[in-house]
């Protein structure tokens, strides 16, 4: 699986999107369902997929896609390491 | 009309702080707080007691509204604005409220005509036909009993119910006018409520923000005014857990509260020690809708070694375990029933209900098994009615039964933290209702676990046979 699909994948499952959304559009300010409880399955799902462990800046950071790109860079997981 | 706010009962200066509203940076008095909640109260005038629903976000302009309406003397529903709009159309035609308020977003219903309102932030929607319904004098609350669906099953709470409840947890929190809180739970949740009730009754102040709590603007809010108490629901103190206290630059903070479920002893040490690291401490307290909000308190002094406690009840309340009929000795497993001046009257369905008077007569089996040790100090084990708190939210068991009925046989028991369906012989489409259901009841999924079945168990009466399936989740849990 790639990075792009496993990080999809962590997005459907950690804020319950169906299969059909374009998760790269996805915004904490204006998606009705990423309340905290979908922002922390999203955060497991996040460090589950890619092995890493987010600091609590990068919990609060976390608020679109490409917001997670930029995290997952600062890991060094993304792209493929 | 006898006097009903939270606002009019004590000696607090006029100039003291009252509410600060995060979304605009703006501070209340307790003068301009009171003035305000009395120009929206005489704009909803009615020939005779009314039912209201009112929207509430968590913002100055909704608390006002809310506030209002109470102190009006009328009836009233607070409800969650972002409830679909065909589940607010039908609550509307069920229950036929005499006025509805709520912020510009509300969508207007039939019958219903915008009154001039008296702050712009809101709208004021006024029946064509008001008053259809008696209500009953002393009902001042309709809470719904499932936070996040807004269910047409509501409790019945009186203005006696409210005020003694919220005197009682001041008393156990020793909450004074220096106290100063955010709120970390929407206005609409009783737990919410009861939190404005009680700092508002005690003098002190509240911060409110539309902010969720993983936001850096709701911290903000926090430290812009300068809060000193925080309290919040198991899965609050397992978020703040990992944003980590320290980090977010909050260190006037230094009461804590928990409610809304049992808080995991891992958390409930840790925090402990977190409060005590700040000179301060944490409150466990234990409670549900039917009792207003709150039934009993863990006092900070008996943490870390009781942390697996409900505490004591509190103060002008009365809690013992019943089986069979009678009273049980110390450490005999039994249900939890209180008796206080904060049981509900009832329960409301329809608007034929309001007019009912109070049919508790003060005591209400709580539906959670447990027991008392030789101290005093109650511990709950189990649950025994059909309801599972998820993520702090209260969700029926047969409600969700009927909402997927259509989608298979469906059984749902509660397994403590998740609410496990056991659904027969499901189809493919089957986790996707399971998925839209969790929208509409604006929950997360992974509160649920599907779990596939060739027969749903029935006992010889053709009921489910729920005592079966429970032994099963738990099983399957421990496997």
């Amino acid at each position: 699986m790639t990075n792009v699909q496993k990080l999809q994948d962590a997005f459907r499952q950690g804020l319950a999107l169906p299969a059909s959304f374009d998760v790269t559009r996805a915004e904490s300010a204006s998606l009705r369902q990423w309340d905290s409880v979908a922002h922390l399955q999203l955060v497991v799902a996040i460090e589950d997929e890619f092995r890493v462990r987010l600091s609590p800046s990068e919990l609060i950071d976390l608020k679109s896609y490409p917001a997670a790109i930029a995290i997952l860079q600062r890991h060094g997981v993304w792209p493929d390491a | 009309m006898p006097d009903r706010g939270f606002l009019q009962s004590l000696d607090i200066s006029p100039a003291a702080p009252a509410v600060f509203d995060g979304n605009t940076d703006l501070w209340l008095t307790r003068a301009e707080l009171t003035r305000r909640v009395t120009d929206f109260a005489a704009r909803i005038e009615f020939p005779r007691k009314a039912l209201g629903f009112v929207f509430v976000y968590n913002d100055a302009e909704s608390l006002i509204a809310y506030l209002a309406a109470l102190q009006a003397g009328h009836a009233v529903a607070p409800l969650n604005p972002q409830l679909d709009e065909a589940f607010i159309a039908r609550l509307t035609s069920l229950f036929q409220p005499d006025f509805i308020a709520g912020p510009p977003s509300l969508p207007r219903q039939p019958g219903y005509r915008e009154a001039e309102s008296p702050h712009s932030g809101q709208v004021l929607l006024r029946s064509a036909t008001p008053n259809r319904h008696a209500i009953h004098p002393d009902l001042s609350l309709l809470l719904s009993t499932s936070g996040s669906t807004g269910s047409p099953k509501m409790v019945r709470l009186s203005w006696r119910n409210l005020e003694s409840n919220a005197r009682q947890i001041i008393q156990a929190l020793r909450h004074t006018s220096q106290d100063r809180t955010i709120l970390t739970a929407p206005i609409f949740n009783g737990y919410g409520q009861s939190v404005v009730h009680t700092m508002l009754l005690a003098g002190g102040s509240l911060a409110l923000t539309r902010a969720r709590v993983i936001s850096g603007e709701f911290w903000d809010t926090a430290r812009a005014a300068e809060c000193n108490t925080i309290g919040g629901t198991p899965f609050f103190y397992q978020t703040l857990d990992r944003l980590d206290l320290n980090s977010l630059d909050v260190p006037r903070i230094t009461k804590f509260v928990q409610i809304g479920g049992r808080m995991p002893p891992h958390l409930a040490t840790k925090f402990h020690a977190i409060a005590q690291a700040r000179g301060g401490e944490l409150h466990l307290m234990y409670g549900q809708a039917e009792a207003t909000a709150r039934i009993s308190g863990l006092p900070p002094e008996l943490l870390p070694e009781a942390c697996g406690s409900i505490g004591f009840v509190l103060p002008g309340g009365q809690l013992w375990i019943e089986r069979e009929g009678r009273e049980c000795a110390d450490m005999e497993e039994g249900e939890l029933i209180y008796r206080g001046p904060n049981v509900m009257m009832g329960y409301a369905m329809c608007p034929d209900d309001l007019a009912k008077d109070d049919e508790q007569g003060g005591v209400v089996a709580t539906g959670d098994l447990g027991h008392r040790d030789g101290r005093g100090l109650f511990y709950v084990t189990g649950r025994r009615s059909r309801f599972v708190k998820l993520h702090g939210w209260r969700v029926s068991l047969d409600e969700v039964e009927q909402l997927l009925a259509h989608a298979a046989p469906v059984a749902t028991v509660n397994d403590g933290e998740r609410l496990v369906i056991y659904a027969e012989r499901p189809g493919a489409a089957f986790a996707d209702a399971v998925r839209q259901l969790a929208q509409r009841l604006n929950l997360h999924p992974s509160g649920f676990e599907i779990r596939e079945i060739d027969a749903i168990p029935r006992l010889a009466s053709g009921k489910v046979d729920y005592q079966y399936l429970r032994a099963v989740a738990r099983l399957a849990i421990t496997r």
